[in-house]
């Protein structure tokens, strides 16, 4: 056995073991307790390949396709984003002013609009307010 | 799996920020080819441009202050209109889809008006107006930081009839092409 072990380990040593020889070695090792460094390493890794993981096992498998999933659901969204806002933007250039006296008139008017609405919307509230007072003067008059 | 829902977060803002003038932008896809209407925007950029210049007057001094923080207007105006008062109706459905809160509504025998406002933390950051009368109907929008006060006291200091004056430059600009 000690010379057929010699051989097994120098084709180890030469990178030239099958699976089942590694096994033969590490056995070997394990029945046979030795303190040279050879026999230290062989036992060291047969308990190495005895231990059992504390975590739950994982398939690598499983994250790649989390990973692919986000990069392609971001690709996704970008390509849904940046195609609305393009769609916008070409809109928008439509009827866009590019001339900045013209653009200020515009603007001007536009406001103007909205300014004189609001005022006038204002009055009303006015009116109606005074209306609402008259009316709760003359309820107390009556009572 | 944080970075993504940052980004798609980001994305969406970056999405609501493009809905603003959205209404207005509906009717412009849908009168594009409608000469019965003036459709106008003025981009960020020309709004920057603006607060470059030098107030002379008072009542331009009161418009620049009102637009030194607005990001955009869409304008779309028709003074005589098939259907007025359907496109009003349309608009002010259209404006409470969107979710916009309604600030005032003025039933008038010559015109009514309808404003509504996004508000967000005490800024309003878009207004819209839907008008429509026996014959006209018009929708405008803003949007960027607005103050109401400042957009009020433009009417006090300006001595312009509205939008029909956008038909002029309109006809002008037709005039120069």
């Amino acid at each position: 056995m000690g010379s057929q072990i010699d051989k097994l380990l120098e084709k180890y040593w030469a990178g030239n073991t099958s699976l089942q020889e590694e096994e033969e070695i590490k056995l070997y090792f394990k029945e046979n307790p030795s303190l040279t460094p050879t026999g230290l390493f062989f036992r060291s890794l047969k308990k190495s390949a005895e231990l059992e993981s504390k975590k739950p096992f994982a398939h690598p498998k499983k994250r790649l396709n989390r990973t692919r999933l986000s990069v392609a659901a971001t690709i996704v969204i970008g390509i849904v984003v940046g195609g609305i806002a393009l769609q916008d933007a070409n809109r928008q250039n439509n009827f866009e002013i590019e001339d900045p006296q013209e653009a200020y008139e515009v603007a001007r008017l536009a406001l103007m609009k909205m300014s004189s609405s609001l005022n006038e919307g204002s009055a009303y509230s006015g009116e109606l307010k005074k209306l609402n007072k008259a009316e709760q003067k003359l309820k107390k008059e009556k009572l | 799996m944080k970075k993504l829902v940052t980004l798609t977060l980001s994305l969406f803002l970056a999405l609501g920020a493009l809905a603003q003038g959205e209404i207005v932008s509906k009717y412009f896809d849908r009168f594009a080819d409608n000469e019965e209407f003036v459709k106008a925007s003025i981009s960020a950029k020309m709004f920057s441009l603006f607060t470059e210049l030098e107030a002379g007057s008072d009542d331009e001094k009161e418009f620049l202050e009102a637009v030194s923080k607005l990001k955009g207007m869409k304008v779309l105006y028709g003074d005589s209109v098939s259907q007025p008062k359907k496109l009003y109706n349309e608009g002010i459905a259209d404006v409470k889809k969107a979710g916009f809160e309604e600030l005032m509504t003025v039933l008038d025998a010559e015109e009514n008006f309808h404003f509504a406002i996004k508000e967000k933390g005490g800024i309003i950051s878009e207004l819209i107006l839907v008008s429509g009368g026996k014959k006209g109907f018009s929708v405008l929008s803003i949007y960027g930081e607005i103050d109401l006060k400042n957009i009020s006291k433009i009417a006090r200091s300006m001595q312009i009839d509205g939008l029909k004056n956008l038909e002029k430059i309109d006809e002008r600009n037709d005039k120069n092409d």
